[in-house]
């Protein structure tokens, strides 16, 4: 097939996986490629790219993991990334994976693949569920149906992998599908003559599909309409001819009865591929539903699974915080301390790398639990009931049930949950849910409120701190409600989310998911704070004056000349009128750029380390006064690493707004808070 | 078990769930007003306070009502089969945060920043004993949903 | 003819028509909600609703627990059209 391009040998294959949600794609792909698995965007959008590396019987392949699809019509993002690559690119094969429990689905999709003239092996995935279930799938006869190999596969079991493998090698030297469905004398003629004009416009070498290109301009898909726009303005004129004149034999919509046919098809090879083994009266999937998306039940068993999922993050994770604590604050420093070296470089190591590694590594057994209990949620099913279940709600707040989930891993950390919208297919609900998460009050402000409540609130310091958490699910509901008033005014499209039958978890996927979500926290919130830790160090240790020596920080006297403590004298104006001082205004500088970060500045400030901070702020503040702190804490900007997420997901504009809107709100709350507490004669 | 035990047991169940939900709403309340609630029974046995044990045993009780309630034999499974699932899945992350915050207090006596070890609270929490009790009743709703969705050849 | 986000739970309903912009019924018919096709209704509230589609179009069974449940906004449910196949309770 390509020995024209060179020799077969170092040639490296395309290879691309297409499928439904839910299919178990992301096992066959761990399969094909033993877990190699470089993630990140595709071009100019926010969808997930998956690509590795896999060697099949010694020749390679590079892998393309898509989004998961119903559809290749390019109305959803992912769906637009899916049939791009697919035209664009040209992937030498694709294997599309089927899911005998839902086969006219999977089949409708594949049919969308195969017209697009590519060659294709499918694997019939989930063959087990299918048998429980009570019928079984011929997989000979949809080959023959369909002329490609399709391979039996229990993907999350690795059976039916080898044989998975050994026919995409032999089909690489096959010719590409020449699937065809039928739709009709009328619009066969269409796309005939559409194709041959097409042909005649078509550049050298392109190598275009015109069949497949026609049908769809024909549809009026929108990247077909892209594509040919670009070949010649002129066919869009010819296409628009051919379809009202179709449409008016037809009575409908040419596009609609295009998928009909294209439905009827995949039903009919379905139903000659599918034998009934027997009829369960009821599915387990239908029994477990009942009670889930209960009218009554549903909420509550939602909030149980947060409630779980939390209590697996924040307290079953103490253990490994603690040993990561001592590691980083302990340890490792006085190792580092012990080595000879010159003072400036050990305290840029010891605290300024070292510090900030740990400061990001210090919640990662909160964030990896929050990410394995998500995980899990999501591959036995229940996330996208708790989605559902939770719409009415959020719909209140002018949200969708899928903005639940980063609103959730917000709690832990507000990068995860930013980074998690983009599973959110609504722009405008996207944005919302992106800028509205960071007013969750994430574990990194925990330890500035208990230290407060703590030294003021001794015996109400429980409802002081929830009542922080309260103030930031408030703040974020309203949020969401200006900004769609103001800025994201769209309707929103509305959601349609499968609700997969419910299955066992299996632990490789499940860890899968979570080490690659890890991974990804870590690249991205490490770098950031990490970097921003050093500068930290630096801007405390440095000051108008030139160096000031590392002694600047634990002596308050020196730290006051360094920029920490010029800025915050430069900001202490600005806060006079909630009566904080510029240490707690060198604090928040600090904070700024990350927010764990408050609790140590404020001892070195103060000059009694974190021990004795306690009875500092009791004697430098009022209760009143820390009150408005600790909303300010909550409120003003989330950190320099989720600003950094913003900008990334929804470029620099919307970071902007996110810090003057945030600053803005942090500020008036905790005037409003003094003032309030002045009127109603609180100190 | 025979149909009538099982409504009595069931009834059981529920009532005191929804009991116990009612005490950690009061006892967090407590809490909120710097006050002592209802913290422990003959001081073995610890009852939780906070908004999350609340909801979730609230949520057992109710779906154990629930299974009494409906007389169709399919909503009645689905109640009993995820209340039991829940009961015992509180159990069990009780059990885990308790083994967890012991392993805490171990570590940190070994680097020398605590001095004793005690076992911590939520290993006696009454979600757990209860928990236990759930297990009969998971098994009997799993048998249960098994017969419901036979394959019938 | 009653929009989908006003049908009760457990009723078999048939798809009459689906109101919307030409990529919005594109984007239903492509899940299963074309003229002609039935559903079941598993949840409905006056708010999001649970739909069960099943295999083989031309004769929908009620019956065979492997049909594909999909949840709806309220939002694109009122723009489904259906009309009531049967009555009789069932989820």
């Amino acid at each position: 097939m390509s020995a024209h391009r060179g020799s077969q040998a170092t040639r490296r294959f395309k290879l691309a996986l297409v499928g439904n949600p839910n299919v178990g794609k992301s096992v066959i792909y761990n399969e094909i490629t033993g877990g190699d698995a470089w993630v990140g965007n595709w071009p100019g959008t926010t969808v997930e790219k998956k690509v590795g590396r896999a060697v099949i019987g010694g020749v390679e392949f590079e892998v393309v993991d898509l989004p998961g699809i119903y559809s290749l019509s390019a109305y959803t993002l992912d769906e637009e990334v899916a049939v791009r690559f697919l035209v664009e690119e040209k992937p030498d094969l694709v294997v599309v994976i089927l899911n005998a429990v839902n086969l006219e689905r999977s089949l409708y999709l594949l049919l969308s693949v195969l017209e697009v003239g590519v060659r294709v092996v499918a694997a019939l995935n989930m063959i087990d569920l299918a048998e429980g279930q009570g019928y079984k799938v011929r997989s000979d006869v949809l080959e023959e149906l369909l002329g490609i190999r399709v391979i039996p596969t229990v993907a999350v079991k690795g059976v039916g992998i080898e044989e998975l493998r050994k026919a995409i090698l032999d089909t690489l030297s096959e010719p590409p599908s020449t699937y065809k469905v039928n739709y009709g004398v009328d619009v066969e003629r269409a796309i005939e003559g559409l194709a041959s004009k097409i042909k005649g416009y078509e550049p050298a070498g392109a190598k275009l599909n015109v069949r497949w290109l026609a049908s769809r301009l024909l549809e009026e898909d929108k990247y077909a309409v892209e594509l040919v726009e670009r070949l010649n303005p002129e066919l869009l004129k010819v296409a628009e001819e051919h379809r009202r004149r179709i449409e008016k034999t037809l009575g409908r919509p040419l596009d609609e009865y295009v998928v009909e046919r294209r439905y009827e098809e995949a039903s009919k090879i379905a139903s000659k591929a599918l034998i009934k083994a027997g009829v369960k009266k009821l599915s387990l999937t239908s029994l477990i539903d009942y009670a889930v998306t209960h009218k009554v039940f549903g909420i509550p068993i939602m909030l149980t699974a947060v409630y779980l999922m939390f209590r697996l993050a924040f307290d079953v994770a103490t253990p490994l915080c603690t040993l990561v604590d001592y590691a980083f604050s302990s340890y490792l420093p006085s190792l580092i301390s012990s080595l000879p070296m010159p003072e400036f470089a050990s305290s840029l190591i010891g605290d300024g790398v070292v510090a900030g590694v740990g400061s990001v590594l210090i919640f990662l057994p909160n964030i990896a639990l929050l990410f394995l209990a998500l995980a899990l949620l999501e591959d036995v099913g229940y996330l996208a009931r708790a989605a559902f279940v939770v719409d009415k709600v959020m719909h209140k707040l002018k949200l969708t049930g899928k903005s639940i989930i980063p609103l959730l891993l917000g709690f832990g950390c507000n990068i995860p949950g930013v980074m998690a919208t983009r599973a959110i297919e609504d722009e405008q609900d996207r944005k919302t849910t992106a800028l509205a998460t960071p007013m969750i009050s994430c574990a990194a402000r925990l330890p500035v409120y208990l230290v407060f409540a703590g030294a003021l609130f001794t015996a109400y310091r429980g409802s002081v701190v929830f009542s922080m958490y309260l103030w930031s699910v408030i703040f974020a509901a309203l949020t969401a409600i200006i900004l769609r008033k103001a800025l994201f005014k769209g309707v929103s499209t509305g959601f349609i989310i499968e609700l997969p039958p419910y299955m066992a978890p299996q632990a490789k996927s499940v860890c899968f998911k979570t080490w690659l979500r890890c991974k990804r926290f870590l690249l991205k919130a490490g770098t950031v704070i990490v970097a921003v830790v050093v500068v930290v160090w630096l801007l405390s240790v440095t000051g108008p004056s030139g160096y000031l020596g590392v002694g600047a920080l634990e002596d308050p006297e020196l730290i006051e000349q360094s920029w920490i403590g010029v800025v915050g004298h430069w900001l202490e104006p600005i806060f006079t009128p909630m009566g904080w001082d510029w240490r707690a205004s060198s604090a928040l500088l600090v904070g700024f750029l990350a927010k764990e970060a408050v609790v140590g500045a404020m001892g070195v400030l103060y000059g009694v380390g974190e021990e004795g901070l306690s009875g500092a702020i009791a004697s430098s503040f009022t209760p009143l006064t820390a009150y408005a702190y600790m909303l300010f804490v909550l409120l003003y900007v989330p950190c320099v690493a989720t600003l950094a997420t913003i900008r990334g997901e929804m470029g620099f504009k919307y970071a902007l707004l996110a810090l003057a809107y945030e600053l803005a709100l942090a500020y008036s709350v905790a005037a409003l808070c003094v003032g309030v507490g002045h009127l109603l004669g609180v100190a | 078990m025979s149909k009538s035990w099982l409504r009595l047991a069931l009834i059981a169940s529920s009532t005191i769930y929804l009991a116990y939900s009612a005490v950690a709403l009061y006892n967090w309340l407590m809490d909120l007003a710097g006050l002592e609630g209802l913290t422990s029974i003959l001081n073995t046995v610890t009852l939780s306070g906070d908004p999350g044990s609340f909801i979730a045993l609230l949520t057992v009780g109710l779906l154990f009502t629930g299974s009494v309630y409906y007389v169709d034999d399919y909503k009645s499974t689905s109640c009993l089969l995820v209340g039991s699932a829940i009961a015992v899945a509180l159990s069990a992350i009780n059990l885990l945060v308790g083994v967890a915050l012991t392993c805490d207090e171990a570590i940190l006596a070994t680097l020398g920043e605590a001095t004793s070890i005690s076992l911590a609270s939520e290993l006696t929490r009454l979600e757990v004993l209860l928990g236990v009790i759930g297990i009969p009743l998971l098994l009997y709703a799993i048998r249960r949903a098994r017969s419901l969705t036979r394959l019938e050849v | 003819m009653t929009p989908l986000a006003f049908t009760r739970e457990g009723r078999l309903v048939r798809v009459v028509e689906v109101r919307g912009g030409r990529g919005l019924t594109r984007r239903l018919a492509e899940v299963g909600f074309t003229p002609g096709s039935t559903l079941r209704v598993v949840s409905s509230s006056r708010g999001p609703v649970v739909v069960e589609l099943c295999y083989s179009s031309a004769s929908r069974c009620s019956s065979c627990g492997s049909c594909w449940r999909l949840a709806l906004s309220f939002g694109l449910a009122m723009k489904v059209m259906v009309e009531e196949v049967e009555s009789v309770e069932r989820t």
